[in-house]
């Protein structure tokens, strides 16, 4: 398609005009200046933030912002070994404690999901069957809503059926914000392998339960892994599900930093060594996950 | 109506001016000519076309369109038109409206239009789908269309890219005798760029074969096939291609035998070699499928004897494998023969019909 | 090793009709070629044998048994893809491997090991066992793919248009290396194309499909020699047959083409029946080879007046394109010769070899049920 495309504007180029190269070095100094805007626009917040976890409380809160200081890792220390350096210990979060429910349903979350949506995604790419696309529709009409409608509703429905501030219910309801987004990207990517390959499969003599098994599934693993990541991300991040639907025992991460806003004063320093905290897990999974993420592993299997 | 010069013409890619996709291709195009680019993929032949287009910077030399310098001149104001591989129709115009695209656009008066289309019309026989739009026409058309809105500009060179590689076999056919006779109805310059040898061989009035970036041979088809300069011209045109041999020389009181694995395959009378100085010892010989003869097996004496490997006979000919002191070789025969697998033929090599080649440079060795 | 049998096999796809009651037999150890151009249902027909489209009327039967309820699993067929289909994440040791590790065929190692050398070493991709598809060439890929389903012994191998992606002297090149492997395969064959030259020169019988239905079922000789319709005539050859239309006259005991300003007598024509076609719009058909082109005017025997339209040098040969009132010709001759734009020639035609067509069914009027004239 892009191919046709790029003949097609080379014919236009020729019959209309062509593109003065001025403008194509314009667009490149452009691009630069764009990109370089972008860059500083999203990793200050997160240098700011990382800055803020080093410093002590006077620090943080001094007018003009200070860029020299002496660094020190006491805000660290006190969310995770609770060193009692500061006199406000009694607001002082759980924040292991947060940390660990975090984990607990982003890793569940996303092993639920996986287990349902590659299930899923594979029968909406494969099979046909009636209202298929009704219900694919459907899976997606779920990020439709914003969150908080659906959220009311179903805090009836946890408090009914006891599910409310239980790791479970949370693990239920975050299916909604992850399973949609897995079910439609590996739809996707189960579409984009040539369908000759697993007949090809068949022929050699495999179930279709075996060619999913030992072609289909390996052959999609660059899009299990990018959905990992980002489901993780977002059940990770969840703040509006957590807080309406879970309570103290459930508590992760985004509501505990809340905790760091306490009555009196707001313990910036804390809050900032926890976001830091918080984040690394992520990198780490990204990290781990990324040499996974390589496009174009079909090429190869058909033609040439 | 031009003639094109091209003086050095080079093409880089990328950064490293090492990589050479155009070396120092020199060549003149006659007006009026029917001049094609041949050549393997990548062997730079499009990227030529296009650098006369105007559609690719040329990295060296210079392109004169008659005594005119175009280096720096945009594909419109050198005045060319071209056909593309991919058709390259607009969309959402009608047949009609595709072809008069490029006239309207210079402002052609009404009349002159309605004139040329008709005239196109007839030429390329697509009168009957005018008012269609490009994705009800089959391949064939759409190629028809394009060729149309090619050639109904009166620019002064025409450049084609490949226009048939994507019809079937019949119409390719039927097109081929069609944009030659266009051709020699319009009297334009026409510059073609293809990779298939027999298309080239058709529509030529002469050939520049290209590989790797480098013209190998300008020629007429006929000197090409007749007289091709190296072993890569040689083995490029024909199909089955040429057949080739490495033999080893020796020379026996006034003639020079030409041997493959110790049996002589042909004699050379001294008189006829050049240079015997620089006759190497050892040779590549060249011999096309269709000049190998089969002799009955009474005539033996110098007859080499081989043993078929396959035969197929396709309707017009047959083509006929052998393996001949352990090399394949290739041979065009009548149709509707009997071979059958592992049988004994006995062949002989016309002198008249054998070519030479350095086995070193690939360059023709002549025989006088 | 067994034979295949379509029982009056249809395929509906919704309303179209792609295959329309086809029932023929390919013989055990036969290497059958269906022939056609995209769209004829050639594919299709495989698939159905395969298992992976099921088909819609009819049985499909290999060595007797129907397998139209079987799943493509439990058929024991290998399939040659038109794409290759190999598994981009398999090395190609593996790739030829994998049908061994299917509960169908389970063997021992060792005993895979064995069969993947043999074969690879037979198609001279033992160098490249420890590769992946995406860093192999067109024609290796090839290899690979022909490798995987020659690795067990099927009883029917079905090739879909196996060399259709390689450039023009690689496929002529394997053309005649699967000719010369052929009987190492030791298996019935299905093999489909659009290429003419390849059903030819592999087939030991040719299937003729256009749009879904068999023409003719014969060896490539008879095809070529004895065409049963325009169709059939026309999927055949290079240059392809020429036709002129006209009208079947009879005059003096002899049948004639009347076209607008041209009478041509019809010698070959002897079948009396033919009479019930008098009047009739019918069409000539000969070969490219089969007419021979002169520059002066014969007396003595009937030739055609044609004005050469172009003429292509080839090397070895020269088509000499002629326009005969409105239709082209194409004529196949020696390269010596040359010809004028526009020169004037008279064209005799191979009287053995010329063809006649009712135009309307476009059917043969030379050939009964039984070949002859």
């Amino acid at each position: 398609m892009f191919r046709i495309r790029k003949i097609f504007d080379e014919t236009m180029e020729q019959d209309v005009d062509e593109m003065k190269k001025s403008k194509i070095k314009l667009t490149g100094i452009l691009r630069v200046i764009g990109l370089s805007a972008y860059f500083t626009f999203a990793l200050t917040p997160i240098i700011w933030i990382l800055m803020m976890s080093l410093k002590n409380h006077n620090d943080v809160i001094a007018t003009p912002p200070k860029f020299i200081f002496t660094p020190t890792i006491e805000n660290y220390k006190a969310i995770t070994v609770g060193m009692k350096s500061y006199a406000f210990e009694s607001v002082r979060p759980d924040f292991p404690k947060y940390f660990l429910n975090t984990f607990i349903i982003a890793s569940f979350t996303v092993i639920v999901s996986l287990f349902l949506g590659t299930i899923a995604a594979y029968s909406l790419a494969r099979f046909s069957f009636r209202f298929k696309e009704d219900i694919a529709f459907t899976f997606l009409s779920f990020r439709f809503a914003p969150e908080l409608m659906v959220i009311l509703p179903l805090y009836v429905v946890f408090q009914k059926m006891h599910l409310y501030d239980t790791f479970v219910g949370l693990i239920l309801a975050y299916q909604l914000i992850t399973l949609p987004f897995l079910i439609w990207v590996l739809r996707g990517f189960f579409e984009e392998i040539p369908r000759e390959i697993e007949q090809a499969a068949r022929v050699d003599g495999y179930t279709w339960w075996g060619v999913f098994r030992r072609i289909s599934l390996p052959l999609v693993k660059p899009g299990i892994a990018a959905v990992v990541v980002l489901s993780f991300i977002f059940a990770w991040n969840n703040f509006i599900f957590a807080m309406i639907l879970g309570s103290e025992r459930t508590q992760p991460i985004t509501l505990g930093i809340l905790g760091f806003i306490g009555y009196e004063r707001v313990l910036w320093g804390q809050m900032a060594a926890a976001t830091i905290i918080c984040v690394i897990p992520e990198l780490l999974l990204a990290f781990f996950v990324q040499k996974y993420i390589i496009r174009g592993l079909t090429f190869g299997a058909v033609k040439g | 109506m031009a003639e094109v010069t091209l003086e050095n013409v080079k093409k880089i890619y990328g950064r490293n001016p090492e990589v050479l996709a155009v070396k120092d291709v020199s060549l003149h195009i006659q007006d009026r000519e029917f001049f094609v680019f041949l050549g393997p993929s990548g062997c730079g032949k499009t990227t030529t076309l296009r650098m006369i287009a105007g559609l690719e910077e040329i990295s060296g030399g210079t392109i004169y369109f008659d005594k005119k310098t175009v280096n720096d001149l945009t594909p419109q104001k050198r005045n060319v038109s071209m056909a593309f591989e991919n058709y390259a129709l607009y969309p959402t115009l009608s047949v009609w409206e595709n072809i008069a695209f490029p006239l309207k656009i210079r402002k052609w008066n009404n009349d002159t239009i309605r004139k040329k289309m008709e005239w196109v019309a007839g030429a390329l026989q697509i009168g009957d789908i005018l008012h269609k739009k490009p994705f009800e026409l089959s391949g064939g058309q759409q190629q028809r269309v394009s060729l149309a809105r090619a050639i109904v500009r009166e620019a002064e060179v025409f450049l084609f890219d490949e226009p048939l590689s994507h019809l079937d076999m019949k119409q390719r056919q039927l097109m081929r005798a069609e944009i030659k006779r266009i051709n020699k109805d319009l009297q334009n310059t026409m510059i073609y760029v293809t990779h298939d040898q027999k298309e080239a061989m058709a529509l030529a009035d002469r050939i520049a074969v290209m590989n790797d970036g480098k013209l190998q041979q300008v020629g007429t088809p006929f000197e090409i096939y007749e007289n091709p300069v190296n072993e890569f011209v040689a083995g490029f045109i024909g199909e089955p291609p040429m057949n080739f041999l490495n033999c080893q020389i020796l020379r026996l009181n006034d003639f020079f035998e030409l041997i493959l694995k110790k049996q002589v395959i042909a004699k050379i009378h001294q008189s006829r070699l050049p240079n015997q100085e620089l006759f190497p010892q050892f040779v590549r010989v060249g011999i096309r499928p269709k000049r190998i003869q089969i002799t009955n097996s009474e005539n033996k004496k110098d007859a080499l004897q081989a043993a078929v490997i396959v035969y197929e006979s396709i309707g017009e000919k047959g083509i006929l494998k052998v393996q001949l002191l352990g090399e394949p070789i290739y041979l065009i025969t009548e149709p509707n023969q009997k071979f059958s697998k592992g049988e004994n033929i006995h062949l002989s090599f016309p002198i008249q019909y054998l070519f030479f080649f350095n086995p070193e440079t690939g360059e023709r060795i002549n025989l006088k | 090793m067994a034979n295949v049998v379509f029982d009056n096999v249809s395929k509906n796809y919704d309303d179209l009709r792609a295959i329309d009651r086809m029932s023929f037999e390919i013989y055990d150890m036969e290497f059958f070629v269906i022939l056609g151009q995209s769209g004829a249902g050639k594919t299709t027909t495989l698939k159905m044998v395969a298992g992976i489209e099921p088909a819609s009327e009819g049985t499909i039967l290999i060595g007797g048994n129907p397998i139209n309820h079987l799943t493509p699993e439990k058929r024991n067929v290998a399939m040659v893809f038109e794409s290759y289909a190999l598994y981009p994440h398999l090395s190609v040791y593996d790739n030829i491997a994998f049908p061994f590790h299917a509960p169908e065929n389970r063997k021992s190692n060792e005993d895979i090991e064995h069969s993947v050398k043999h074969i690879a070493c037979m198609l001279g991709i033992d160098q490249l066992l420890g590769r992946k598809p995406s860093e192999l060439s067109g024609g290796q890929r090839q290899r690979v793919a022909l490798g995987r389903a020659l690795v067990r012994r099927p009883s029917v191998f079905l090739m879909d248009e196996p060399l259709s992606h390689l450039d023009a002297k690689l496929r002529n090149q394997m053309r005649k290396e699967l000719k010369s492997m052929r009987k190492s395969f030791g298996t019935t064959i299905l093999y489909v194309t659009h290429d003419y030259n390849e059903a030819m020169a592999l087939g030991d019988r040719i299937a003729i499909l256009h749009k879904g239905k068999i023409q003719q079922i014969d060896t490539p000789d008879d095809i070529y020699y004895h065409p049963g319709n325009i169709v059939i005539a026309q999927s055949l050859g290079d240059p392809p047959m020429n036709f002129l239309s006209g009208e079947l006259s009879f005059l003096e005991e002899r049948f004639s083409l009347r076209t607008k300003n041209l009478f041509i007598p019809l010698d070959f024509v002897r079948r009396q029946d033919l009479k019930s076609h008098i009047g009739k719009s019918v069409t000539l058909g000969i070969r490219p080879n089969h007419i021979q082109i002169n520059t002066d005017k014969s007396v003595n025997s009937f030739q055609i007046p044609a004005t050469v339209f172009v003429q292509e040098y080839l090397g070895d040969d020269s088509i000499i394109s002629v326009k005969i009132e409105d239709a082209m010709f194409m004529i196949l001759s020696t390269p010596e010769k040359r010809y004028a734009i526009d020169e004037n020639v008279f064209l005799s035609l191979n009287q053995e070899h010329t063809h006649l067509f009712l135009s309307e069914t476009g059917e043969s009027l030379q050939i009964d049920s039984g070949k002859s004239i």
